[in-house]
């Protein structure tokens, strides 16, 4: 074991005496100079940071009411969002689509059902043709939308 | 809520509205981020930063995205908090030299300078990997063995590197 394997075994070793809330004599128990002064650091982070001590009740009472207001605050204000969700968005697009489709199939089969009198006669393979396009191109759009979205 | 939940597990809970989960995450990690500010924060302004940094905490949640681990992801914001606050810090600074007018204005430089400000300026003026085996020892409370799985290091190494942050640290204060 060379000397720096020796140090850092030392070092670690009174580390954790002293985070231990062990009280260690600087003269007493190291006796090589270099560790001594090694060792006041230690014992300064210890005085530094006290991680034996609590922070004051009476704080930690404030924060966790600030942090109820804020989660309160966050929570309103994700419901105020709810046609953000992703699930609205799909649930909008796949009824627009719905409606777009239906609604131009109704429009092209009326206009050649025109010529029979009845509103909901059969559609034509030209209407069913370009509804199944427009569908497509409103698909694909709505699609790229939501993709977009997502990013 | 059980100690035995992961972080990860308690933070998908939270995104999803679950307050009690945000809680259980914030009862484990209040000391830790406590002492981390302890440790880089005159001791006047630390429950001020710890609770901007508990605020940023829930706020950012809902868009954490589990890449990477939580605590890794919660000590970035407890870097991000603490330096925002040494920019506002040195700007008061700057208007409490500048201004002749009496007021809530706290000049950091009559502040006492004693060991524990010289060691504080000693830790912040370090590189970022000596700063966290010290903050993972002394705030987090984690064993040198622990670091060394947290860390994927062996012991020795992990051993060394405390011992040349300490090190760096007296050279510092020696200056």
């Amino acid at each position: 074991m060379n000397r720096h394997n020796d140090l850092d075994d030392k070092l670690a070793a009174i580390t954790d005496v002293i985070l231990e809330g062990k009280a260690m004599s600087l003269d007493s128990d190291v006796s090589d100079i270099e560790m001594q002064g090694l060792t006041e650091v230690v014992h300064g982070l210890y005085e530094l940071i006290a991680p034996d001590v609590p922070a004051d009740p009476a704080f930690r009472a404030r924060l966790d009411r600030r942090l109820d207001r804020e989660w309160n605050a966050l929570h309103r204000r994700r419901v105020l969002r709810w046609h953000q969700r992703p699930v609205f968005r799909l649930a909008a697009l796949a009824a627009a689509l719905v409606v777009a489709v239906v609604g131009l199939a109704l429009v092209a089969g009326g206009e050649s059902a025109g010529m029979t009198g009845t509103a909901t006669g059969p559609l034509s393979p030209d209407a069913l043709l370009l509804a199944g396009i427009v569908g497509l191109v409103v698909a694909a759009a709505a699609l790229f939308w939501y993709m977009r979205r997502r990013r | 809520m059980g100690q035995n939940v992961s972080d990860g597990a308690l933070v998908r809970r939270a995104q999803d509205g679950d307050r009690e989960a945000f809680r259980a995450l914030y009862d484990r990690y209040f000391d830790k981020v406590y002492n981390r500010v302890k440790a880089k924060v005159p001791i006047q302004e630390v429950e001020d930063v710890t609770q901007e940094i508990f605020i940023a905490v829930a706020r950012s949640l809902p868009r954490f995205e589990h890449r990477a681990k939580f605590n890794t992801w919660l000590y970035t914001i407890v870097s991000r908090q603490i330096a925002d606050f040494y920019r506002r810090y040195y700007r008061r600074d700057e208007v409490s030299v500048e201004s002749d007018e009496e007021g809530p204005v706290v000049n950091f430089n009559d502040a006492q300078i004693d060991n524990s400000v010289i060691l504080q300026r000693a830790l912040l003026s370090l590189p970022a990997h000596y700063q966290e085996i010290i903050l993972l020892r002394f705030a987090d409370g984690l064993p040198f063995a622990e670091i060394a799985r947290v860390q994927g290091k062996s012991l020795e190494a992990v051993k060394s590197l405390y011992r040349r942050a300490i090190e760096a640290i007296r050279e510092k204060v020696g200056q």
